[in-house]
């Protein structure tokens, strides 16, 4: 029986995909579970795997097409199998969006008409703020109509708006350059986030001493351990006993994820990516490591793919290596909380009533007031911080 | 004190009563010479073969939309005309094509037009029913019952403005003499005194429609009496006498005094187009014009008689109308149909098409 | 060239004094044309210095005028057929539809029709449901002819003179109201072709084309409006077909909104024709769904307050714009 070949839906945002090429020619026999397409979505790139062995007999959607999730991209035959007279073009829901007019996803020219994409109450536009638009390359998704439709004027004042946030007055010793891409994903996702928390910053410091022996202990030649993973590994077990922090908000819902996923921030030249280690209370160190290093590497390179950095429950992120001692992160949304790793430094403390010098560790968790009360979260980072510290025992 | 109107008794007593015999005997008028007697019979033989053919061209479609025949007809028509001369015009009914022939037109360009080709007299824009050979004086067939009437008037208004002294036949069938524009018509021209003359070609039926059951009076010419001028009724089965009577009408039209009402009554014995299947009336000989039916076959039995031609020269004029009619048929078959891009030509004058486009 | 200011009424009859002395085929037929110089005085002077053939009172024929009209315009002559309220145009309908129209198509090009019908058309004053209409939509529709509607006297003689020497049949339909409408007249001869609309106030918010004695109730609003900030541009078409849709789309592109308002009925009226053509030949430029002010849907009545009602009037051309630009 023939096999659709569909776009999948990596991401739980993802309404399309765009092919960025077929690593197979039509005709070509495969096998379930190879890699046969490569598609991009918001940030990253993603191999897709074939959903069944037989013949690639037809490819529908070729390089540079955008197609929505569950769209059919191929047929997949066993031998002698023919074509089905009636290809779908699309298996399952539609899963666009149904707000009113959301941002565009590709390509400003092709969502320039408004109106076709929205598939909830349709603005009105009149045809000569159409043209307009068309012509000066304004999105009519960044329209607001001052009355029952989008007329010139309309149009008029977004282009304004458009060239003054375009080239606001460059001074002559400035250099600028367009806030776009990852720069303003990043930073859409952290005002987002900044707006809609109640955060909350609790701050503590533990010894790091354990942490230091453990982390030797760990390493070999071949694979360094770092810090950040034992600290994914401790926060997963405090997340366990703690699991009002490994939670979200969705709608009027507040959801306890039952699987322990922690984000890791990595800072890239390309920017801020958060690859996900998965089930990282049931995974040892060395794989977790290893896991890690290669979600980071891959990030690095730009590559990092939607099973990289989606479905994370917590995330951590770390500036100790610029020697910054504690920091108040910004909540990766819709997480409930965020911890903040800072630098290890060898700090005088007392022990036993003594000075001694000890290395010791800043640990910021910030999170949100709206799914967790102070002494709860603080509970929860004493239980790190115990945690860190029995290490050394 | 007796006023002088009468009552309207007495007014009753002054009606006449319609008449059905007309029929005149054919005697060639002293004013016509043997020629001008055999090309009345020529040209008679000619329509009769002409409308005859067309009739099996319909209903082969190579002719096609609205043809009406003038067969039975053809004395009125071509009595008529005898009496014009150059310069003369006249305006037609939907039975156009025995006038184009009347007239002197040209059989090839007719059945060109009849079948629709570049090459007829309205470039295959008219058919049959707007058959019209402005050049010859014939002023168009029509569609609409009685619209030649004003336009008659008209051109003898251009005659009488001008100061020209050519006339205007007004041929109208019996079922156009109840038109509003007939009464109108008559009146203005009866009131300015044109030359234009009246033609009625009374076959007393309008499609289903009797004339007696059509009308208070069937006899069309009393009314000439309401517009002050002459109205006289010939036998339509003799081209002489319509030919007498309309040459008089032309002599007082041509003098200034005014226009003239002619009816040429006889019988339509065919459908009212050519595939009329007639159901509306018994075509049986109950028909007290079925003696002298036929013009052709009293023309050809005069002219025998009356020794104008010999059997074998009145054949040869009949073949010769045959062989016309045939040569016609054969040229609008092989004629080049009108081109695509010549739909919009004749809407307006082709300086108006040049500068406004005309679509 | 001199000009000087006279009335619409002056300037058609001036129109045809000059085309009759100017060419001796052209004649004039109508009820009471003649020795009553037309009840309006439109032909006065006429019968007096051309004569009884050339200037004919005609009894109450209205189809064997119209058709007479044809049968001498076909032979010759260049007819002027008047008939003195264009409601009265019912009657020869079939000449002006069936033959005049297409006589010269149906003869395969044989014929030119020099003839011009007049017809004067106009609401207001009581007149009533039969002599009040204005038929242009329904002469537009008929390919063949052409019709005409000046509303300044320039125009009035201009036209009439082109209508009168060319060859093709034109409906020329004055305003029975409009005679006293006054303007400059060049002393000198002078036609205006048919197709050439007139910009008669320059505005940049809103283009409205208006249609016979529409332009000056218009322009009184148009005036009005200014004082408001708001400019209107006026376009008066003069010619119904041919009609000049380029001056009106330039409009548009600058105005980008369009009202037409005619005194002829509202449904299915000439203002019908022109937004479609505009919405076809222009969808990309209108900002604002076009509007049409027109007569409304209803026979004329005779009580002058119901019929201010139904005859469009400066108010409703204000209002209809003021909406338009959502300041109201």
């Amino acid at each position: 029986m023939a096999t659709f070949f569909t776009m999948p839906k990596l991401g739980m945002n993802m309404v399309e995909g765009h092919i960025v090429g077929w690593l197979v020619k039509e005709g070509d026999q495969i096998k379930e579970g190879d890699p046969i397409l490569e598609i991009e979505t918001d940030k990253a790139t993603n191999e897709v795997e074939a959903p069944a062995t037989g013949i690639l007999a037809k490819i529908i959607h070729h390089e540079n097409e955008d197609v929505p999730c569950n769209g059919v991209l191929a047929v997949i035959l066993n031998e002698g199998e023919q074509l089905p007279s009636k290809i779908p073009e699309m298996i399952g829901e539609d899963i666009a969006p149904k707000a009113d007019v959301t941002s565009a996803i590709s390509g400003a020219d092709k969502k320039a008409d408004g109106a076709d994409m929205a598939k909830g109450t349709r603005i009105r536009i009149s045809p000569s703020a159409k043209k307009m638009a068309r012509e000066l390359g304004v999105d009519l998704n960044t329209v607001t109509p001052s009355g029952s439709q989008i007329k010139r004027d309309d149009v008029q004042r977004a282009y304004e708006d458009m060239q003054k946030t375009k080239s606001a007055g460059v001074p002559s010793d400035v250099e600028a350059k367009a806030y776009t891409g990852m720069r303003k994903l990043t930073g859409d996702a952290m005002v987002s986030s900044t707006a809609s928390t109640a955060r909350v910053p609790l701050f503590l410091e533990a010894s790091a001493e354990g942490l230091i022996k453990q982390r030797k202990s760990l390493s070999n030649e071949d694979e360094q351990v770092s810090y950040i993973v034992l600290l994914a590994k401790i926060i997963a077990e405090a997340l366990r006993e703690y699991p009002y922090m490994n939670t979200q908000l969705s709608g009027d819902q507040i959801w306890e994820f039952k699987a322990i996923n922690i984000g890791i921030a990595v800072d890239s030249e390309k920017g801020l990516y958060v690859p996900v280690l998965k089930n990282v209370d049931q995974k040892d160190i060395q794989t977790l490591q290893k896991e890690f290093s290669s979600a980071a590497a891959r990030a690095l390179d730009g590559k990092a793919t939607s099973e990289d950095l989606n479905g994370g429950t917590f995330t951590i992120t770390n500036l100790g290596s610029q020697e910054i001692e504690s920091f108040v992160p910004v909540i990766n949304l819709p997480e409930c909380a965020i911890l903040g790793e800072g630098a290890i430094t060898e700090k005088a403390t007392i022990v036993d009533e003594k000075i001694i010098p000890q290395n010791r560790i800043g640990l910021t968790l910030v999170f949100d007031h709206r799914l967790v009360d102070g002494a709860p979260a603080a509970r929860f980072l004493q239980k790190v911080k115990h945690l860190i510290e029995e290490l050394d025992s | 004190m007796k006023t002088s109107a009468i009552s309207m008794d007495e007014s009753l007593a002054k009606l006449k009563i319609f008449k059905n015999e007309v029929m005149q005997e054919l005697q060639a008028p002293e004013d016509l010479s043997k020629e001008q007697v055999l090309e009345i019979f020529r040209k008679m033989a000619l329509i009769r073969e002409f409308d005859s053919r067309v009739k099996t061209l319909w209903k082969q479609n190579f002719i096609y939309g609205l043809a009406h025949a003038y067969l039975g007809a053809e004395a009125v028509g071509v009595g008529a005309c005898a009496a014009l001369k150059e310069g003369d015009y006249i305006t037609s009914t939907h039975r156009g094509h025995g006038h184009v022939i009347s007239m002197g037109g040209d059989v090839n360009k007719m059945m060109s037009e009849l079948m629709g080709k570049a090459d007829g007299y309205c470039k295959g824009k008219g058919g049959s029913m707007h058959i019209a050979s402005v050049d010859d004086g014939m002023l168009g067939a029509t569609g609409i019952v009685g619209s030649g009437m004003p336009i008659a008037v008209g051109a003898a208004l251009t005659a009488s403005v001008k100061k020209k002294d050519y006339v205007t036949i007004c041929f109208h069938g019996d079922g156009g003499t109840n038109q509003g524009v007939w009464h109108e018509s008559i009146n203005l021209a009866a009131a300015w005194q044109l030359p234009v003359i009246f033609l009625c070609e009374n076959n007393q039926w309008a499609i289903s429609m009797n004339y007696e059951r059509a009308t208070g009076n069937p006899a069309v010419a009393d009314r000439a009496i309401g517009y002050g001028i002459p109205g006289v009724t010939v036998d339509g089965f003799n081209p002489f006498a319509v030919y007498e009577a309309v040459r008089d009408a032309v002599k007082r039209a041509r003098a200034g005094k005014g226009p003239s009402l002619i009816e040429a009554r006889y019988y339509r014995y065919i459908g009212h187009f050519v595939a009329d299947d007639e159901r509306y009336r018994d075509t049986s000989t109950n028909n007290p014009w079925a003696e002298q039916m036929d013009p052709i076959k009293r023309m050809r039995e005069y002219l025998i008689e009356s020794k104008t031609a010999t059997e074998k020269e009145v054949k040869a004029i009949e073949q010769s109308a045959i062989d016309l009619v045939e040569a016609s048929i054969e040229h609008a078959k092989n004629a080049p149909e009108p081109s695509e891009d010549t739909l919009w030509d004749g809407l307006y004058s082709s300086e108006f098409m040049k500068t406004y486009g005309g679509k | 060239m001199s000009s000087r200011t006279i009335t619409i009424k002056q300037a058609i009859n001036e129109a045809h004094h000059e085309e009759f002395a100017r060419d001796d085929s052209v004649i004039i037929m109508g009820c009471d044309v003649g020795i009553r110089g037309n009840p309006f005085g439109v032909t006065t002077g006429l019968y007096d210095k051309f004569g009884a053939e050339r200037v004919r009172d005609t009894p109450i024929s209205e189809a064997a005028i119209v058709g007479a009209c044809l049968g001498a315009a076909i032979t010759g002559l260049r007819p002027i057929g008047e008939i003195l309220f264009s409601d009265w145009i019912t009657i020869p309908m079939d000449q002006i539809v069936n033959q005049i129209a297409k006589i010269r198509y149906m003869f395969g090009g044989k014929t030119n029709v020099p003839l011009v019908i007049r017809a004067p058309v106009g609401a207001g004053g009581g007149q009533a449901a039969q002599h009040s209409q204005s038929f242009e939509s329904w002469f537009s529709h008929v390919p063949g002819l052409q019709v005409v509607m000046p509303i300044t006297p320039y125009d009035a003689k201009g036209l009439l003179k082109t209508a009168i020497r060319g060859n093709d049949p034109v409906l020329f339909f004055e305003h029975k109201r409009g005679y006293e409408i006054t303007g400059l007249v060049p002393e000198d001869d002078y036609t205006i072709p048919f197709g050439e609309a007139v910009i008669r106030r320059e505005g940049a918010d809103v283009t409205i084309v208006a249609i016979s004695i529409m332009v000056h109730r218009v322009l009184k609003a148009a005036e009005e409006l200014s004082a408001l900030g708001i400019e209107c541009e006026v376009i008066d078409p003069r010619t119904i077909y041919p009609f000049d849709y380029d001056t009106v789309l330039k409009s548009i592109r600058k105005t980008h909104r369009l009202i037409v308002s005619h005194e002829a009925t509202r449904r299915s009226g000439i203002g019908a024709e022109i937004v479609s053509q505009v919405v076809e030949r222009g969808f990309e430029e209108l900002d604002e769904k076009p509007m049409i002010v027109a007569g409304l849907n209803v026979a004329m009545p005779y009580n002058h307050t119901l019929e201010s009602m139904v005859i469009p009037d400066e108010e409703n051309i204000k209002q209809t714009v003021l909406q338009m630009m959502d300041r109201v």
